[in-house]
Formats: C-alpha cells, sequence, structure tokens
C-alpha cells in the first residue's frame, strides 16, 4: 500500500484477491475471489465489485491492506490481499 | 503485549480479565467495561448471539488502540478481552478494563476504547431472533 504518487504501482488491468467478511459474503456467495482491476485505487476495486454485485453499490464498506484500513485513493498493489468489510459492531 | 488483548471463543472470566491488569503503588482506580447479550433488541426477543471476528486484522487494531490509548490518557494499563463464536443471552461479549493513578482519567480511557473498538474493530454480530436472523448494523441493505 503505498501512496498514489507511487511509481511502484500495478498497472492496467490486473488480477486482485478481494477477500468477503460476514454477510458480503452471503451477497457475493464467495468467501474470496480474484478481480480484474481497470485501474490502481481503492476505488476501482470497489468499483469493480459494485459493478459485480449492484447490491453494494451504496454500501458504507471499509477496506483493509496489510492489516490497515486504506482510503478509497489509496495505490493497490501487486500481491495485496484487500479485505472488504460491511460496518463493523463490536463491543 | 499478547496477555493484554485477547480474542477467545471460550466463556470470559472477570476476575482472569483483573488478574492480568498491571498496577503500580500510584494506581487509585480501576475501570471496567462488561458488555452483554442483550436478550431483546429493537423489540424482538433473541434467542443466541453469534460473533464473527477477522481475528488477525482485530488483534493488531486493538494492540495499536491500547497503546496509543495508554498514551493518550496516561493511564497505567489496560487490558480487553473479546469473545467470538456463539453466545447465549447474557454473556459476556467484551470485557475492558483499566488502571490509573485517578478516577478520570480510567473513566474517559475505557470510554475512548470501547467506542473506537465498535468503529475500527472488524467484529460482528448475527442475532438468531424469533423472528428470524439479523446481522446487526445491516440496516443499510433495506
Amino acid at each position: 500500500m503505498k501512496l498514489p504518487d507511487s511509481e511502484n504501482h500495478i498497472g492496467g488491468n490486473d488480477m486482485i484477491k478481494v477477500m468477503y467478511f460476514a454477510y458480503l459474503k452471503d451477497i457475493t456467495g464467495v468467501k474470496e475471489e480474484w478481480l480484474e482491476i481497470d485501474g490502481n485505487l481503492v476505488q476501482n476495486v470497489l468499483n469493480k465489485i459494485f459493478e459485480k454485485y449492484p447490491k453494494l453499490r451504496n454500501a458504507p464498506l471499509m477496506v483493509v491492506i496489510d492489516k490497515k484500513i486504506a482510503k478509497r485513493d489509496e495505490i493497490v498493489e501487486e500481491g495485496d490481499e484487500i479485505r472488504v468489510y460491511p460496518p463493523v459492531c463490536g463491543g | 503485549m499478547d496477555n493484554k488483548v485477547i480474542l477467545t471463543s471460550e466463556r470470559i472470566e472477570i476476575s482472569d480479565v483483573l488478574n492480568r491488569l498491571s498496577k503500580s503503588e500510584e494506581c487509585g482506580a480501576v475501570v471496567m467495561f462488561i458488555g452483554t447479550v442483550r436478550g431483546l433488541d429493537e423489540g424482538k426477543k433473541i434467542h443466541e448471539l453469534n460473533i464473527e471476528i477477522d481475528v488477525d486484522v482485530a488483534l493488531e487494531t486493538l494492540q495499536k488502540l491500547r497503546q496509543d490509548t495508554i498514551e493518550e490518557y496516561g493511564i497505567q494499563d489496560l487490558v480487553v478481552v473479546h469473545r467470538y463464536g456463539t453466545l447465549m443471552v447474557g454473556d459476556t461479549i467484551v470485557v475492558i478494563v483499566v488502571a490509573s493513578a485517578h478516577r478520570k482519567e480510567s473513566f474517559d480511557a475505557c470510554e475512548y476504547f470501547i467506542d473506537e473498538l465498535k468503529r475500527i474493530v472488524p467484529v460482528w454480530k448475527l442475532e438468531k431472533r424469533e423472528n428470524g436472523m439479523h446481522w446487526v448494523g445491516s440496516e443499510w441493505l433495506k
């Protein structure tokens, strides 16, 4: 995970591993999958997810990369595992 | 650090959590928050609660949150134990215990910690209600 001005990023269309948690698994029907992403930002990954699962389009999803919350404009690098969470509610 | 942040599928013993707390001679306050499974939510009777945690991320997030809270509030120690798996009504979900010289720091730190835990730690609850299953916080799906 690097800032957008990094030169070390994936280019064009790449395959990214995405993992779903809690009831997102019910909506997508899978725990994890590889998605072909157009672009290299977290937002591009989300756009692909929204396109594939329209029910999630307005979802307040949280994205975690390398165990840290990732902003929408962060760069996704080759080999990153993208964890996608619905709103959390511990305690 | 490992014995200060614990995620477990086992029943939580309050005395065990307290025993993990470190206190110096200057400590004059210990504050504890206990979260339990409620039997009624939104007017619906609850029979069971299933808690899912993304364990690796939750552990790291809680460890960082603990360290930040200790530094920010000047408390002596903080221990948190969170349960996952299947729980029954009345069971303990989470225990947070804080030690400090005076009570205000402990109260404030404890409130901050549980608020942040609810905001950023990857934990989800599936309630088995009298009228079916319900994921807590999934209202946006409607």
